[in-house]
């Protein structure tokens, strides 16, 4: 939607804060002495995080306001509408995100290869994380809910995907983690911060399949995600 | 026409398909069981509070509607131009809706709802807001769609009896009544409505008789209608002294729709019914 663009790049306090604060963010990391683990695991969490927030407050607060109903009121599909949000958003987030993406692969090195793989996973990892926000959105009743299950989510989400642990072989945890979507962007960011394994297409099938799941799941249930109306 | 908490934005809400509510509403010839997308593509609403994108300009959220209609670019320009142009929009079109009053964020709600010409437009209270130069040119516009129907919410006795073909009037859920403006008009025969200015101490009587007239007070107003020639006023005015009034000011107006109400129900549109006091307590 056009709009969102439009009120991307209108609204300069935000756009400043959204490409700024993430370099702010990763220079004393990346370039402070800091375990790699650690760099990563906070890398995953800072793009995961940035694009479940980015989906969810800006919808809540159209839900909030009544704007969505509006929308809906218009006769479009509320999923496709959703949709095409959720795509907007994740453009979005993708090209603030390029100067830390890119302020990493320079720290880092890395090969054309491996930087082109980098930023599929980061895209892919935002289009998971802008539908997760949408679940979200669809939970809360209020600006901070949605914060607040925005992260929880998120965090439950980085969580299963192995960043903090590493699953016991034939628990339940090693059963979930190959499937969750962030766990592609883990395993990316593992190659160019550690020089880890890069990511197989093996890694990807799950994962997509769950993404999959989700983008249906939104389409097809838009008006009850949305909660404006339910009929 | 009703008073707050007589169902007309429920009403309306379901005609829109808003409504979550079990039954159904037959709207445009189809059924709101069925396919509400193509219901919502051929009709628009409009409620009473206004809602936009505030970060952006007038046209490009009209513009925004305009594409969600499925609008050709060149053509939502045309009809956009022109619909500025008739709310007196034209000069702010390009200024963030934050900078808007009230009454032109409703206006622009309005250009929104009509930018697709649409078969039924339902209006929630469109004209509160408006100021006496967007209201005319609201009334005038309402009555030169020729091409749809547009049922509309509204208190103003004025604006219902300029622009509606037909009234109804809602009591607590019910219609109380239904008619064109001048068949319900019809039923005062030849009364005028006198409305006597008062000032004084605060009274805590509603009403008061005189010579088989029963007046209404309110705040600063004591209401009666009466035969057009005005027979029984001097008795009121004196029975209004005795009270304890003092009067400061006698208008004499033929009777509008509100008098109507005010004669079936024998309720005021600007009180409360009795449902939304139940629910208020």
């Amino acid at each position: 939607m056009k709009a969102e663009w439009r009120i991307a790049i209108r609204n300069k306090r935000l756009l400043f804060f959204n490409i700024v604060v993430p370099i702010v963010f990763i220079v004393p990391l990346i370039l402070g002495g800091a375990p790699g683990v650690h760099v990563t695991a906070i890398l995953v969490v800072l793009f995961a995080l940035f694009s479940t927030f980015g989906s969810s407050i800006p919808l809540i607060r159209d839900k909030e306001s009544g704007l969505l109903q509006r929308y809906v009121m218009t006769g479009v599909n509320p999923g496709f509408l959703l949709l095409q949000r959720t795509l907007v958003f994740t453009l979005i987030d993708f090209l603030q995100l390029l100067p830390a993406q890119a302020l990493i692969i320079t720290v880092t090195g890395g090969n054309f290869g491996e930087i082109s793989l980098f930023s599929t996973m980061v895209f892919l990892a935002l289009i998971a994380g802008n539908l997760f926000g949408v679940l979200a959105a669809s939970a809360s009743r209020s600006i901070a809910e949605g914060a607040l299950f925005s992260s929880l989510l998120g965090l439950m989400m980085i969580h299963f995907a192995g960043v903090f642990r590493v699953a016991v072989p034939g628990s339940f945890a090693s059963i979930v983690e190959p499937w969750i979507p962030f766990r592609p962007l883990y395993l990316s960011v593992r190659t160019v911060v550690l020089g880890a394994e890069p990511v197989m297409g093996s890694d990807l099938a799950p994962p997509l399949f769950f993404t999959l799941v989700l983008i249906m799941g939104t389409y097809f249930r838009g008006k009850v995600f949305l909660g404006v109306t339910n009929r | 026409m009703g008073p707050n908490g007589s169902g007309k934005t429920t009403l309306l809400s379901a005609l829109a398909t808003e409504l979550n509510s079990k039954g159904s509403v037959e709207v445009l010839g189809r059924s709101t069981d069925g396919d509400l997308q193509e219901i919502r593509r051929r009709m628009a609403f409009a409620g009473d509070r206004p809602v936009h994108l505030e970060e952006l300009s007038g046209i490009e959220n009209a513009q925004l509607f305009a594409d969600l209609y499925g609008l050709e670019r060149e053509h939502a320009k045309s009809v956009l131009d022109n619909l500025f142009a008739r709310f007196g929009l034209s000069k702010v079109k390009n200024f963030p809706v934050s900078s808007y009053s009230h009454g032109m964020k409703k206006k622009l709600q309005l250009v929104e709802g009509f930018v697709h010409s649409p078969e039924l437009m339902i209006l929630d209270e469109p004209t509160l807001g408006l100021d006496p130069v967007s209201l005319e040119a609201f009334i005038d516009f309402i009555v030169q769609v020729k091409e749809g129907c547009v049922v509309m919410a509204t208190n103003d006795p004025l604006v219902a009896t300029k622009v509606a073909t037909s009234v109804v009037f809602l009591m607590d859920g019910s219609v109380v009544a239904k008619g064109s403006p001048e068949e319900l008009l019809d039923q005062l025969d030849e009364e005028v409505r006198v409305e006597i200015w008062t000032s004084g101490p605060e009274q805590k009587i509603t009403s008061l008789e005189s010579g088989g007239i029963v007046a209404r007070v309110f705040p600063d107003k004591i209401v009666a209608n009466m035969p057009a020639d005005v027979a029984p006023l001097p008795e009121l005015m004196k029975t209004i002294l005795r009270a304890g009034f003092e009067i400061s000011r006698v208008e004499i107006a033929r009777p509008d729709l509100s008098d109507v109400f005010l004669l079936l129900t024998g309720r005021s549109l600007t009180e409360e019914s009795v449902a939304a006091r139940d629910q208020l307590t």
